[in-house]
């Protein structure tokens, strides 16, 4: 979710920002301080919806809001329940709220929790109710701009979100989180970095404005009007404006009327801080340990000096929180200010969508969750959708990309030189003029390829397998082929060179030889020969049986005797094969 | 039609995925199947390879022995060169057969005792069988040979020429090659 939008609407208007990013990526983009009504009192719908209209017609995004709620319309109880799993507090926590919902039925509200302590004996929860009435009243101001609030959640719990987001828990894990806003404070304890404690007191800034106007006679709008003068830099210059004009008499009148008020100020600031210390005890009486802190935002930072004051009655450093200082913000020099005084509660609900809501409250829940669940898991859809688009466009242009180049860089120089092979067989097929069965000429044409070939193509090769064969059988039924499973023949004419070389090569120890017959088989070799005497015979017979295939043969028995009137001697050699034994 | 226009973004969204997932697999598919073709065309390629080359080195064979006609055409060709005369030739009418596997297609040439020019030497005899061995490109082999001297008086052993003597032959000559039966 790169956007998310929190919206504040308080007793004196609304305030909404915009953040972007998430994480340390996060910043602001967008403030917005819009006043409604300062005469007090509750604001006017129209005016508030007209505002709202506004407000998102403008840059403001519409996907992702978060509504505050404040913490004094909210009934807030530690409650503790005897066990610690979720899903058992969960079941319980609506009923165990009731006992203490004195004004409304549980069914009326939504209620939700935050565990602060965890023991043997089960957890301690504090427990927040809010009236559906309240929620629905601020969904309704929503959608009538526009906006489906996707959660809603407390002012309080919003300054806590922010401060633990901007890390400054950290450095001050316990500390006291005080919203001084205009009709009420909320006082957030918290220890460890967590919270331990939230008290909503309808004390606030007005009640300084309310003294003005009551005491002074002025209607609270000029009573406002003078608050904001007094809360400039040093308020005792700013008092009455173009008093040297008039005359002594009336400046000493206005002089005193100025003193009267500014005496009038300060005692009302120093109720408020008395009170706010009374309150501050109470809340953090529950502390183990004494807080070392306390931050404070809202509409109390515009209240002259009241910080240093607060922090001599409390005896502890008090320091304004301003979001500014703690985030990036893209927001301009001259909103600034405003921002630092008002921003802090809409930052925090903002950030519950940007990824960091450490409590994970949310008064959106029951008959009031989000129907349109879609709102929420739009952006992620839409991610993982385009993600999923890319990821199957990217694998189907992979293997079409890899099909084209098998096909060209493998299959085509396959296909060509099998091509080229058969046509150059058959063109010799053709050339030697072989017949066919019938006795007709046998024409081999080679089948065509196409080229670039398909997957279908590699069938042509069958083909050419096919008709190579019939040719190889052919040959083979005409001529033989010679082929490798037969056994050879060993050449008669062959043999007889080898003996007629032996002979040349012996001629001085044959002396003299004569064939009379000469029979070669390739399993007999028969030889009728004269020759002068035995020893030639010898000398013959044992070169001979150095030879193929004489070697592997066996000589029958010779028996020479007289040739007819040549005066040598006559003999056959019989050479057969040995025969091997059988079983 | 659904008017929530969540359910219709899904739907259309679910239907462009689908299309695009059948789009990934069939490409997928047609490359797998492109690259099974292509293994068994590496194989048909070779056998078609080894297979021309044998029916070209066979057909190259027959055309440079001019043995297209038959072998026994080409025996009587190469008798012509030579000029020898056969009183019978032929082909044996069934192949001998060679153990269980082999045949033995089988062509003769018979020599009776002549007294002109015609007659027969050994080494004309040897030298024509080699002729025909050669010129067939070892197609055929001279399987058989069976010469008897014709005249009474032999030749001397070679380098011992006191006196000349006639060495004509008569007899059979079998030229033949081998094929596996077939079956």
């Amino acid at each position: 979710m790169s956007k998310a939008v929190g919206l504040e609407i308080h007793s004196r208007g609304i305030r909404a920002i915009e953040v972007a990013g998430r994480g340390r990526s996060l910043k602001i983009v967008r403030y917005a301080d819009v006043p409604l009504h300062p005469r007090g009192g509750a604001p006017d719908p129209d005016e508030l919806r007209e505002a709202l209209r506004d407000l998102f017609k403008g840059k403001f995004s519409k996907g992702h809001v978060v509504v505050a709620i404040e913490a004094n319309e909210t009934v807030v109880r530690e409650i503790p329940v005897p066990f610690s799993s979720d899903d058992q507090i969960r079941k319980v926590v609506k009923y165990e709220a009731e006992h203490h919902l004195h004004d409304c039925d549980a069914d009326d509200v939504i209620v939700q929790y935050t565990k602060v302590r965890a023991s043997e004996e089960g957890t301690d929860l504090l427990v927040f109710a809010a009236r559906k009435e309240e929620i629905s009243r601020r969904i309704e101001y929503a959608r009538g701009a526009g906006v489906e609030p996707l959660a809603m959640d407390l002012d309080a719990i919003a300054f806590y979100t922010a401060a633990s987001a901007a890390g400054v828990l950290e450095d001050a894990p316990h500390c006291v989180l005080l919203n001084i806003s205009h009709r009420s404070t909320e006082i957030v304890v918290v220890e460890d970095g967590r919270v331990r404690a939230l008290r909503s007191v309808r004390m606030g800034v007005d009640s300084i404005t309310n003294a003005l106007a009551r005491d002074m006679d002025l209607e609270f709008s000029d009573a406002d009007e003078r608050m904001k003068a007094l809360t400039v830099e040093n308020p005792t210059d700013t008092l009455f404006v173009g008093a040297g004009e008039d005359s002594d008499e009336k400046r000493e009148t206005e002089k005193s009327h100025a003193e009267l008020e500014r005496d009038l100020f300060r005692q009302k600031r120093d109720e408020l801080t008395s009170r706010l210390k009374r309150e501050f005890v109470r809340s953090t009486a529950v502390l183990r340990t004494r807080p070392e802190s306390v931050l404070v935002c809202g509409a109390g930072l515009q209240v002259a000096e009241l910080l240093e004051q607060l922090g001599n009655k409390l005896g502890l450093p008090v320091e304004p929180f301003h979001p500014s200082e703690h985030f990036t913000c893209k927001v301009g020099e001259e909103h600034r200010a405003a921002l630092d005084a008002g921003g802090v509660v809409p930052l925090g609900l903002a950030l519950k969508l940007s990824g960091h809501d450490p409590l994970g409250l949310d008064f959106r829940r029951e008959d009031l969750q989000v129907a349109n669940k879609f709102e929420l898991m739009k952006g992620t859809m839409a991610l993982t959708v385009s993600l999923l688009f890319i990821m199957l466009m990217a694998t189907s242009f992979y293997f079409i990309r890899k099909k084209d180049q098998l096909r060209n860089e493998r299959f085509r120089p396959i296909m060509t030189s099998a091509y080229q092979a058969f046509e150059s067989v058959a063109k010799a097929y053709n050339k030697a003029n072989i017949k066919n069965r019938r006795g007709k000429h046998d024409v081999v044409n080679p089948p065509k390829i196409e080229l670039p070939p398909g997957a279908e193509e590699a069938l042509a090769l069958k083909r050419y397998i096919s008709e190579l064969r019939r040719m190889d059988r052919n040959l083979k039924n005409q001529f033989g082929s010679g082929e490798s499973a037969a056994s050879p023949i060993r050449s008669a004419v062959g043999i007889m060179n080898d003996v007629m070389r032996v002979i040349r090569d012996n001629h001085k120890e044959i002396r003299y030889i004569d064939f009379k017959y000469i029979e070669i088989r390739q399993e007999m070799i028969r030889l009728k020969v004269v020759v002068s005497d035995a020893a030639g015979l010898g000398v013959l017979k044992k070169k001979l049986q150095e030879l193929e295939p004489f070697k592997s043969m066996t000589l029958g028995a010779t028996q020479l005797s007289n040739a007819a009137g040549t005066g040598h001697s006559e003999t056959q050699l019989e050479f057969s094969k040995k025969k091997g034994r059988r079983r | 039609m659904t008017d929530d226009p969540v359910k219709l973004f899904v739907a259309v969204m679910g239907l462009l995925l689908a299309v695009l997932s059948w789009v990934c697999y069939e490409s997928y598919r047609k490359a797998d199947a492109f690259e099974r073709a292509l293994q068994s065309a590496d194989k048909d390629s070779e056998t078609i390879r080894e297979l021309g080359s044998r029916v070209q080195s066979m057909c190259d064979t027959i055309t440079k022995g001019k043995i297209e006609s038959g072998y026994l055409p080409f025996i009587e060709s190469e008798m012509n060169r030579f000029q020898i005369k056969s009183s019978k030739r032929g082909q044996e009418a069934r192949p001998k057969s060679i153990g269980a596997r082999l045949e033995e297609h089988r062509f003769f040439v018979e020599f009776f005792r002549t007294r002109d020019s015609s007659a027969l030497r050994r080494d004309k005899i040897g030298e024509f069988c080699s002729h025909v061995e050669r010129d067939s490109h070892g197609l055929l082999k001279t399987i058989e040979l069976r010469l008897t001297r014709s005249t009474p008086k032999g030749a001397p052993a070679p380098g011992h020429s006191d006196e000349v003597r006639d060495d004509t032959y008569t007899g059979r000559i079998v030229f033949g090659y081998r094929t596996a039966k077939e079956r």
